[in-house]
């Protein structure tokens, strides 16, 4: 700046708020300004004219040393910024502080009268870097967190597997005296009763069938959420699920004297492929629903063809009813589990509020989607969408008409050893069997049914699997092993119910598989095709 | 477009030199501004068109430019150019591994125009020692753009010819290339041939 009187410029430098400091080619300190006496914490009254190195030492040997340097001789300008230098002057946030501030510095040369000076212009960034440092905190923070939150979503993935290990013996160990109910209720039946002791039995029964529904409902929800729940796929038919739950709901739709209009698309009259048994139970679980939900009136079952290509056909149910209907605001979470659309109507209507949440998870798991059109007072269409695999069309109507014969009227024969370690069961399975026609010959552990089979020949065998002396796993090996040709069906009869239990049984050589507890028509499906 | 001067072997050797003096020179702060070691070296020296340059340099990829106006025996537009994200890598060595890729990508800037400032220093310094004359050196700018928008920013004629320099720069086992440019017009590139030969007389 050849123009500029000196003295003009020093007097624009003196309250800049950034500082100025200015050297002559002697290195020479010339000129600085307010702002950087106001941040050093020594003298400043005799610093002017001396050597800037015996000043500030603390700049020799480090890049501000080098820059001043080619500045002066070679008249080369500078940056020199805090990313690899935070502090180079010592220069403090205010006189008392020991925070020194950070800095980019410029190095402007200026050649005069072919004197080089060079002014030196310091800029405060700590506040930007102290904002940067409170990002990376933030970033540091968040990431903590981040963590925190993967360790507790691994305590809750293993406090759920604890969970379902429960479940799974809870399951055991209820399901071991509910066979002894439900068998001796059933065998109680084909006793004299007189009509109050009938009554009572009857009301004893439905009570099991419920307190049954309850524990199917809790297993299958926990197995579903755990992603443990598996279909299993066949040939159906539509005609067949829906006369086969209304014979179900009988009772309860005569009860009310409820009218049930059932409409179902012609086309849909042959064989799709899915899980019959689970259609059912949504079948199921949404009819009673209508049933619970409606004091007078009609009940619809609609099934309908949407759509088809050669292989697949997408079919919508709709279960509507003429009841209380549902509030629109409650809607959204109607699917959630444990949830009813009032709960003060939990009481009225009973029921444990995880039966639409399994039928949501099971036509998800499906591939299809599920939900309700409903009106106060005026009633509520349920309804659901899956695309099903076509059958092979057997004659549907022969499959229909096997299923409605009485089982109950058949006539069996021949000799079963049944094989269980718990009183109550081997009476309950004895009567049933010998009521059906079979000799019955008992053993109480797998060592003694090994023995028993070494000795006699039996149509059949009913297994229990866990058993004091010898499993039932082992016995099967052991029988298995010894046999040569003659292949004697063992079944399963067993309280093991959870996933993988009918895994366990088939890869011990087992042919089947009935769960306690069970009735005469769930024992009778189990053997029959061994006979 | 001005044709390119025809230099002698000897003044390309000198030029080669001086520049190779330079780099030295930048590594040597470098290396002692960081505490850790950094080689630089000059393997290639050519003159190119301001085509050649964007063809050269890859006309759609991103570089981390910073540049220095100079003025004096000869005028250019000096600059140092790597491609962004090697001149991310670079500035991640330099600082070290604790730090996040958010606060380096902030950092980049800053970085890359002292890390710039640095070896154009140096090597107008050793420009102007080896020719015994002073230039007038602009403080650094930092571009990040295209080879495209960096040639118009600098609003160059298609005149203008570049002396174009590969460098190689090596740090923690990396092995980075960038390119130091000296955008001169024709008068400028004469004068600089001019400069060469007259040092070469009186070296000799």
């Amino acid at each position: 700046m050849p123009d500029l009187n000196p003295l003009l410029f020093q007097k624009i430098c003196l309250d800049l708020d950034t500082g100025i400091l200015a050297l002559d080619n002697n290195y020479k300190l010339t000129f600085f300004n307010k702002w950087i006496a106001d941040r050093l914490v020594f003298d400043t009254e005799n610093i002017l004219n001396r050597n800037i190195f015996d000043v500030f030492p603390e700049i020799k040997n480090t890049r501000l040393e080098s820059s001043i340097n080619d500045a002066i001789k070679m008249g080369l300008p500078a940056i020199v910024s805090n990313i690899f230098n935070r502090s180079p002057f010592p220069l403090f946030k205010d006189k008392d502080s020991n925070d020194k501030i950070f800095q980019n510095i410029n190095i402007i040369p200026i050649k005069q009268d072919n004197e080089t000076y060079v002014i030196v212009q310091i800029n405060d960034v700590s506040a930007s870097i102290q904002r940067e440092k409170a990002l990376e905190e933030q970033a540091r923070k968040r990431k903590k967190i981040e963590t925190e939150l993967r360790t507790t979503l691994e305590k809750l993935k293993h406090a759920s597997a604890i969970k379902s290990d429960f479940l799974a013996s809870m399951s055991h160990e209820i399901r071991t005296p509910m066979n002894g109910i439900v068998g001796l209720s059933q065998l109680l039946k084909k006793t004299h009763l007189n009509s109050t002791q009938e009554k009572y039995l009857n009301t004893i029964d439905s009570s099991v069938n419920l307190l049954l529904t309850v524990i199917n409902d809790i297993l299958d929800f926990s197995k579903l959420e755990s992603g443990k729940l598996l279909l299993h796929k066949s040939d159906f038919n539509f005609n067949n699920i829906v006369s086969h739950i209304l014979e179900i709901l009988d009772p309860e739709i005569k009860q009310k004297n409820l009218e049930v209009s059932v409409e179902i698309d012609t086309e849909l009259n042959s064989q799709y492929i899915g899980d019959e048994n689970r259609l059912k139970q949504i079948f199921i679980n949404l009819v009673s629903n209508a049933i619970k939900f409606t004091a007078n009136g009609n009940i619809g079952i609609k099934v309908q063809l949407l759509k088809q290509n050669t292989n697949h056909s997408h079919i919508k149910v709709t279960i509507s009813d003429n009841g209380i209907g549902i509030e629109e605001s409650v809607i959204p979470s109607l699917f959630e589990k444990f949830t009813q659309a009032d709960s003060s109507t939990t009481r009225q209507y009973g029921g444990t509020g995880l039966g639409l949440a399994i039928c949501k998870n099971l036509i998800v798991l499906m591939g299809g989607e599920i939900g309700v059109d409903s009106t106060v007072g005026k009633g509520s269409n349920f309804w659901f969408e899956i695309e099903l695999e076509k059958g092979t069309d057997s004659s549907s109507e022969n499959a229909g008409n096997n299923q409605n014969t009485k089982i109950s009227e058949q006539v069996f024969s021949g000799s079963i050893l049944l094989v269980d370690d718990v009183m109550v069961n081997r009476l309950v399975a004895k009567s049933m069997l010998e009521e059906l026609g079979f000799d019955v010959i008992t053993a109480e552990n797998g060592q003694e049914a090994v023995d028993l089979a070494c000795s006699q020949s039996f149509k059949l065998i009913l297994m229990d699997c866990q058993m004091p002396v010898m499993d039932g796993f082992d016995a099967t090996r052991k029988i298995r092993e010894m046999e040569d040709q003659v292949h004697i069906p063992i079944i399963a009869l067993t309280a093991l119910a959870m996933k993988g239990d009918d895994k366990k049984c088939y890869n011990a050589g087992m042919d089947g598989y009935i769960t306690k507890p069970y009735k005469t028509e769930d024992l009778i499906a189990g053997i029959q095709e061994w006979l | 477009m001005g044709s390119p001067p025809v230099l002698s072997e000897l003044e390309a050797d000198l030029l080669n030199e001086i520049f190779n003096l330079g780099v030295g020179n930048a590594a040597a702060s470098l290396s002692q501004m960081v505490k850790q070691e950094i080689k630089l070296s000059v393997p290639e020296l050519s003159f190119l068109s301001i085509k050649e340059l964007n063809r050269e340099l890859g006309d759609n990829q991103l570089l981390s430019c910073v540049s220095q106006a100079i003025t004096g025996a000869f005028s250019a537009q000096s600059m140092v150019i790597f491609p962004d994200k090697d001149s991310l890598e670079i500035v991640g060595k330099l600082l070290g591994e604790n730090i996040s890729e958010e606060s380096l990508a902030e950092l980049q800037d800053e970085a890359m125009s002292e890390i710039g400032n640095i070896v154009l220093n140096a090597c107008i310094g050793s420009l102007s020692e080896s020719f015994s004359s002073a230039f007038n050196v602009d403080l650094p700018e930092y571009v990040r753009s295209t080879p495209t928008d960096l040639i118009e920013k600098k609003k160059l004629d298609g005149e203008s010819l570049i002396l174009f320099i590969r460098i190689e720069l090596t740090l923690s086992e990396s092995k980075i290339t960038g390119y130091l440019a000296f955008l001169m017009g024709v008068e400028s590139l004469s004068k600089l041939h001019n400069i060469l030969k007259e040092t070469l007389n009186k070296l000799i």
